[in-house]
């Protein structure tokens, strides 16, 4: 990809990522303590203010993936024993691990100080830091977070998670670290978050505009990397947000389209809601199948997994623990079926959309478990059509560019007979 | 190690199926059950509770043909799945000739271990194999020459050798 295609925010933010994994090599000899954890859940504010560094495994695999590395990792995994059928993150993982942990920048990643698991809707999350913690033997805190059953958080799961943080999570961090907890270092972190998550917001909710000024999907990817990630709560990350803002807002008043793998999508004919997570092996020939047909994603669940911010959730200074507890809980896919459907069914509705497909994954079952059932109800409740496709994360064996093209050159033509129907 | 009495002639094995809860050990031994002539199996033993997950464990016993004279029985056990059974699982593995360690192809929490049951298996000595196969898989002959062999390389290797 040229530098003309790309925009400012992008360049900005791989050049965040590229200096994080520069000082994560550094780690070791810097003396600043490492903690692995997740993006569902994850405590960066308070990590951070303990001044550790945090690394994401599923971010990494993610990253390899977009690299062209993640096939050679996952036959590493496979060769040790590993199924065909598990979560390729985690092959990606591990294989990265045989083949000397460097990381998708060329860098060497650190040994972990402690793995930290803030988010138990997943078991593959859980297996794969026992994993870890098997092959670096370094301590390990594994919150329980409830599963949100009735579709919201109660006082009393709200209780339990903020005791958990409090006291498992806080005496250990002191403890790695040899620093004590500074309450108001984490109030400034999350007041940071709190602006950055505005600014996000205001991002993702351009997409109501005709023509949406940004690709709710495969652009908005890039654009929740820095908060799903190491960067929520720094400075850095508000610089970002605030600079990724001005563009959208830019681009939006001068009636722009975002800039696609099919150059600027100014004219839109088709508007889309996704669920599920992309695939990374492919990720622009994937997007390509889109903004070719001139088709744009509005909103999207994937991009909620690191935090339902569009949904009113805010990072509180005033309750730095009891906020944390909330982020936990309210994960996207910590929520109910019927939580996800309503959100979807309101994404629909809100951003106008045409259309509404599922991309499931062969390895995510939290995001996998109950998609046929979520496109039947949103369908039933929107009157919009619904389509259903497959691939895989970082498993390129999963992606066939001929089916899925197929299916959606036939899913817009549906759209589009829909569309002849109802003005007849 | 097998059981080998000489005054009756038999040889006594002890198979176990392992792995998870809900994974198909009980219908596998069910499914076995059902497709061995009468005269070559005894009665299928299941212990379950209200719920019907298997309690304690199932058991099968199979009388499969000679070896060098001596009648072979097989004794297939299962043991309960669930988290809860930790004590059980152990009394019924005790003594166990073979391990089918069983799970879904969508349950990562138990095929994540598969690396090292195998790497402690070989550790060991014990010869393993891995199956994979699906709902719909309709052709079993593969399974089959690999069992084959899977066979064919204890006879000619030993285990442990």
């Amino acid at each position: 990809v040229s530098a003309e295609t790309k925009d400012r925010s992008m360049i900005l933010q791989k050049e965040m990522i590229a200096a994080h994994y520069r000082r994560l090599e550094e780690a070791p000899d810097s003396g600043e303590p490492v903690v692995y954890t997740f993006v569902p859940g994850n405590l960066t504010e308070l990590i951070r203010s303990f001044d550790a560094l945090p690394v994401l495994p599923e971010i990494n695999a993610l990253q390899s993936a977009m690299r062209g590395k993640s096939q050679s990792y996952i036959a590493a995994a496979e060769r040790s024993g590993h199924s065909e059928d598990v979560c390729s993150y985690v092959k990606c993982d591990v294989g990265m691990l045989r083949s000397g942990n460097v990381s998708p920048t060329g860098t060497r990643l650190p040994k972990p100080d402690l793995l930290l698991l803030s988010y138990t809707g997943c078991f593959t999350f859980m297996k794969w830091f026992e994993l870890l913690r098997e092959e670096y033997r370094c301590p390990t805190v594994f919150l329980h977070v409830p599963y949100q059953a009735d579709g919201r958080e109660t006082p009393e799961q709200r209780a339990y998670v903020t005791k958990q943080i409090r006291e498992n999570l806080i005496p250990e961090l002191e403890r790695i670290t040899g620093k004590r907890y500074d309450e108001d270092r984490l109030r400034e972190n999350l007041a940071r978050s709190a602006a950055a998550e505005d600014d996000l917001v205001a991002v993702l909710q351009s997409a109501r505009r005709t023509p949406s000024p940004i690709d709710a999907y495969f652009g908005a990817v890039y654009y929740v990397g820095p908060i799903f990630s190491a960067f929520r709560g720094t400075e850095e990350g508000g610089r970002y947000y605030a600079a990724l803002r001005e563009e959208v807002e830019e681009r939006a008043s001068r009636g722009a389209g975002p800039l696609t793998p099919s150059g600027p999508l100014d004219s839109q004919k088709y508007r889309l809601v996704v669920e599920g997570p992309p695939n990374w092996t492919h990720f622009r020939d994937f997007w390509r199948m889109f903004s070719d047909e001139g088709a744009v994603v509005v909103a999207s669940t994937y991009t909620k997994v690191g935090g339902t911010y569009d949904s009113g959730f805010r990072h509180d200074p005033h309750d730095p623990l009891g906020s944390l507890a909330d982020y936990c809980s309210g994960c996207y896919t910590n929520l109910s079926l019927p939580s996800r459907v309503e959100m979807l069914a309101r994404y629909v509705e809100e951003y106008a959309a045409d259309g509404f497909l599922i991309h499931s994954v062969k390895s995510c079952n939290s995001f996998s478990a109950g998609q046929l059932p979520i496109l039947r109800e949103v369908e039933r409740r929107t009157g919009v059509p619904g389509a259903f496709i497959e691939s895989d994360l970082v498993d390129a064996r999963y992606f066939s560019p001929a089916n899925l093209k197929t299916r959606l050159e036939s899913y817009f033509q549906m759209i589009d007979a829909r569309r002849a129907g109802a003005g007849a | 190690m097998a059981i080998i009495n000489v005054g009756v002639r038999e040889i006594h094995c002890k198979i176990v199926y392992y792995g998870p809860g809900m994974c198909g050990k009980t219908s596998n031994l069910q499914y076995i059950h059902s497709q061995v002539p009468r005269e070559a199996k005894g009665d299928l033993l299941s212990i379950a509770t209200e719920t019907e997950r298997t309690l304690f464990f199932d058991f099968l016993p199979l009388d499969l043909g000679k070896v060098r004279g001596f009648s072979t029985r097989f004794h297939l056990y299962t043991v309960p799945g669930q988290i809860l059974y930790e004590r059980t699982r152990v009394a019924v593995l005790n003594g166990a000739d073979g391990v089918v360690f069983a799970a879904a192809s969508f349950c990562d929490p138990a095929l994540l271990d598969r690396p090292m049951l195998r790497a402690g298996a070989e550790a060991a000595g014990i010869p393993c194999i891995a199956f994979q196969f699906a709902e719909n898989t309709g052709q079993f002959q593969q399974f089959r020459e690999q069992a084959g062999t899977f066979a064919d390389s204890i006879k000619l290797w030993g285990a442990g050798q």
